[in-house]
């Protein structure tokens, strides 16, 4: 009972949390990749946890392994990406940018090869990356509106189900609309959830009660980290030129910094 | 080769490389805790939290192919025990896993912002999930070497006893010895890295890794052989084997024929190998540390990079362990209760062998480069730069 509950929810933050970053991955050629990992780079620890939960809680209950390929390509996919992301910001260098591009692409076709849908969820992936990143770099806003139209138009002709394909061509046009940038990128997350939620369909597996039980108490903790993150990472961000340049100039008045020996 | 061999091969490949990386994750953290509540948060502990980030990047990325790979490769372990096994799994990842990356981003990005006890206790909390990462994936695997505490029902296995799950002996010993070749891990990594640095600020650092190095590899040694006991009443074939009694091995053999059916109960004999080259290892260990802390060791350049050379030599001593402990349960996946051979998915031979060489091809390209990632970090030494610090904050930021 507790991951009827639980992996809705969680494939649902999974796609569009991390559908942002592989949708910015996407747009790295176009919107300039200093400027597309600068926009995932300080997130994408936070996003990454969804993801993890909602593959591993799919993988128990057995949603995951309709395909094998898709699993494949998923992993190997995801893996690239996120040690290209990892490695880039820890001295690796712009090469690497590379990893994150080719990982987000084969991540969004990995999704459509895992849930169904075909390239659906590339298309929804960059039209979801283009209101993320716009949330951070406005240059990302026409690419945003002149996406919306291709993009609803392959899901009505790819996604037979109409109050679906309703729903998301709403939510499509909304992005695309003079809106705050939030609303927006809340737009096309939903977009890609219930998209995912949809394909995965619902799983029935019994859930061992002591785990809901542990878990359970656990959960608002652990979102409560959470937004604890994202605020810190948000608001670091807005301070984080002056405060790099105060720690910097302490440093240097500081002669050889803290030194070690007490 | 069969779809079997190729997925044990795979299980075997992935978990081993996966364990070089989280084991130094969990050798190094509390290290770094300590230097941070002794020391504060410096550039030489902002240098070690850096090596500390770059390890975990691929504590992660492979960590991902293996809980994965339980549905992929091992539906039976789903079918035939997943209400036992699954749920340890998902309380790693949903509880530790969930916690120690969000964790930490707030250790890395509230650095110098957050109030310093505040900062402290998340790197102490963030020490405490990644320990509760290793003790769920024990309990699972503990539950595979010495099922407890479950009923079968219709053909599967149930939960019954969570508390005999915690406490079960199969799990306790193995955390014990794992946890102390992790601190040695640790010890020997910090140890290795400060003797290489050389530098004065470094000299209270190689200490620390000395100690922690002596006390890791006794304690596994001891930790070793305490569960030896144990073994020969849950496991008599593979402690028979690991021991060389032929005459033990033919009665276990013969007890489990009649217990289970008949069959081939002695797991392969090869295990001693990698038995002998984690006591050669660790006693070398033992000794290098023990000379490093008493007879000063790091004081000559021979000495130093005799301890820059005892770095990876924790790693194959973890990896021969973790042979000896899987390898050696065999031919079960879960003792007793499921054999390997029918915990198999049905994927084909092509598949399986597909997905070998994709996770291959992966799992060495990124390893190889976070190692060099590491070494090139290290050979910059502290530069007072914090991991992410590349990272480009310059564009504007719209409202949010």
């Amino acid at each position: 009972m507790f991951f009827q509950v639980l992996l809705p929810v969680l494939v649902f933050g999974w796609l569009a949390v991390q559908g942002a970053d592989v949708g910015a991955g996407l747009l790295m050629p176009v919107l300039g990749r200093d400027r597309i990992v600068g926009a995932i780079g300080p997130l994408f620890l936070a996003s990454e946890v969804w993801a993890v939960a909602a593959l591993a809680v799919a993988s128990l209950v057995g949603v995951a392994h309709r395909s094998y390929a898709g699993v494949v390509v998923v992993v190997c996919a995801w893996a690239l990406r996120d040690a290209g992301l990892w490695f880039r910001c820890l001295g690796g260098g712009r090469g690497w940018d590379a990893a994150v591009f080719a990982g987000s692409f084969g991540l969004a076709l990995g999704w459509g090869l895992l849930l169904g849908g075909g390239p659906v969820f590339l298309a929804l992936a960059v039209m979801h990356g283009a209101s993320f990143a716009a949330l951070r770099a406005p240059a990302a806003v026409p690419v945003r509106r002149l996406a919306t139209l291709p993009v609803a138009a392959m899901y009505v002709f790819a996604v037979p189900d109409t109050p679906l394909a309703a729903v998301v061509v709403i939510l499509l046009v909304v992005a695309a609309l003079r809106v705050p940038p939030v609303l927006a990128a809340l737009a096309t997350g939903a977009a890609l959830g219930v998209t995912g939620l949809h394909l995965t369909g619902t799983a029935g597996a019994a859930t061992p009660a002591v785990l809901a039980a542990v878990a359970a108490p656990v959960l608002p903790v652990l979102v409560f980290l959470q937004i604890a993150l994202w605020r810190l990472c948000l608001r670091a961000e807005r301070l984080s030129g002056p405060a790099r340049l105060r720690a910097a100039s302490e440093l240097s008045t500081s002669g050889a910094g803290v030194t070690h020996d007490g | 080769m069969t779809a079997l061999e190729l997925a044990r091969i795979q299980f075997a490949g992935t978990a081993s490389v996966h364990f070089l990386f989280s084991g130094l994750t969990l050798g190094l953290l509390p290290i770094v805790a300590f230097l941070q509540t002794r020391y504060g948060t410096g550039r030489v502990v902002k240098f070690w939290a850096k090596l500390y980030v770059i390890n975990y990047a691929l504590g992660i990325v492979t960590g991902l192919v293996m809980e994965l790979q339980f549905g992929l490769t091992w539906n039976g372990l789903a079918t035939a025990a997943g209400a036992v096994f699954t749920g340890p799994l998902a309380l790693e990842t949903l509880v530790a896993f969930f916690a120690e990356s969000t964790l930490l981003g707030l250790w890395l990005f509230g650095w110098d912002r957050l109030p310093r006890r505040l900062h402290l206790a998340i790197v102490w909390a963030l020490t405490a999930t990644a320990y509760a990462s290793a003790f769920f994936v024990m309990v699972a695997n503990g539950f595979q070497q010495h099922p407890v505490g479950y009923a079968m029902r219709g053909g599967t296995a149930v939960l019954t006893d969570f508390g005999a799950l915690l406490t079960n002996p199969g799990m306790t010993y193995g955390l014990a010895h794992l946890v102390a070749g992790a601190l040695c891990a640790g010890g020997f990594f910090v140890a290795g890295v400060s003797a290489w640095r050389r530098a004065r600020e470094f000299a209270p650092n190689l200490r620390l890794g000395l100690v922690v190095a002596a006390v890791g590899s006794l304690g596994v040694v001891g930790l070793g052989f305490a569960q030896l006991p144990y073994l020969k009443a849950a496991q008599p074939a593979k402690h028979a084997v690991l021991t060389g009694d032929t005459a033990a091995l033919a009665r276990a053999q013969e007890a489990l024929a009649a217990r289970y059916g008949p069959g081939d109960y002695a797991p392969p004999r090869w295990i001693t190998v990698p038995q002998n080259v984690m006591l050669a290892l660790t006693l070398a260990m033992a000794l290098i540390a023990v000379a490093g802390l008493f007879f000063g060791l790091a004081g000559s350049r021979a000495g130093r990079w005799l301890l820059v050379a005892a770095v990876p030599l924790p790693f194959a001593a973890m990896v021969c362990g973790w042979l000896v402990r899987e390898v050696g349960r065999q031919p079960w996946t879960v003792y007793g209760l499921l054999r390997t051979r029918d915990a198999v998915s049905d994927a084909g031979t092509g598949a399986v062998a597909a997905s070998l060489v994709a996770f291959g091809a992966v799992y060495l390209a990124l390893a190889v480069a976070d190692w060099w990632l590491l070494a090139r970090a290290v050979r910059l030494g502290p530069t007072g730069e914090l991991p992410f610090a590349e990272l480009s904050f310059a564009e504007p930021v719209v409202r949010y």
